[in-house]
């Protein structure tokens, strides 16, 4: 009974060490978080999730999205951080073009649903 | 046969004295050409040169579209980052001049965008208000018709 209990002791030390090597491996394996990506990301949902942008500035929208997209292929494969920054700086800017591209065409359509009125 | 194929035995010698000429040319011509080839293979312009291009081009197109007075800060931001490039491709950082012609090029278009949006903005709220005014116009002329027509009726 005493040696089994031992032999069940020994065996839970090793799965648990077992357990935190693979977590340990797992954590460090995977791909280096980059911050200034998140920063690129979450420009590009915040005006991704504006309908006013995602009906009038589709355009503006796709060059945002495949900015980032590069932005995130360059840290991938070549891990240049001068080149993702700058690749984050372009997306967030044009976020704002598509922005500024869906305030102008609410403005238009105003403009052509007022002069039936005059 | 022999009429297609007409050689006269002089043609052959004139032929064999110019067979070092024609291996010499099409030798160099090959040699230079091939060492030529990879340095335009796929590109039209290097990648430095056009975001100059495209950068001045969008810095234009935004100074047409009054940017210098909707959007001066985008503008002048513009402005900096074609200067810095320049600056930078004079002292041969050819990668930091092309990301800051790429970021010049960035800033032109916002200032456009915005300076676009200003415009169209502004003609809206003129419409609008114009519109409002003779609205409030024509109500006041109907009020004014009814109170002067009131009075007849009475009588």
């Amino acid at each position: 009974m005493v040696s089994s209990q031992s032999i069940l002791q020994k065996w839970n030390g090793r799965a648990t060490l077992l357990s935190l090597l693979a977590f340990l491996s797992a954590s460090c394996g995977g791909a280096v978080h980059n911050p200034t990506l998140e920063r690129a990301r979450s420009a590009y949902e915040r005006v991704r999730r504006d309908p006013a942008v995602v009906g009038r500035a589709a355009v503006a929208l796709e060059k945002t999205r495949l900015t980032l997209e590069e932005a995130e292929r360059i840290w991938a494969t070549e891990n240049d951080a001068t080149e993702v920054e700058h690749l984050v700086y372009l997306t967030e800017k044009r976020a704002e073009i598509a922005l500024a591209t869906a305030r102008r065409r609410i403005a238009a359509d105003e403009i052509q649903q007022l002069k039936p009125q005059r | 046969m022999s009429r297609i194929f007409y050689i006269k035995p002089g043609m052959i010698r004139r032929a064999k004295r110019h067979l070092p000429c024609c291996v010499t040319f099409s030798g160099s011509f090959l040699f230079f050409g091939c060492s030529i080839l990879p340095l335009n293979w796929g590109h039209t312009a290097p990648p430095t040169v056009e975001a100059f291009s495209k950068a001045e081009l969008s810095l234009r197109t935004a100074a047409e579209a009054r940017a210098d007075e909707l959007a001066p800060m985008e503008l002048q931001r513009a402005k900096e980052k074609l200067e810095q490039a320049r600056r930078a491709m004079a002292s041969g950082k050819d990668a930091e001049a092309r990301r800051l012609a790429e970021a010049a090029d960035v800033e032109a278009e916002l200032a456009q965008a915005r300076a676009e949006a200003e415009i169209t903005r502004f003609a809206a709220d003129q419409l609008r208000l114009r519109g409002d005014a003779l609205r409030q116009e024509m109500e006041g002329a109907a009020r004014r018709r009814s109170a002067t027509e009131t009075p007849k009726s009475q009588w």
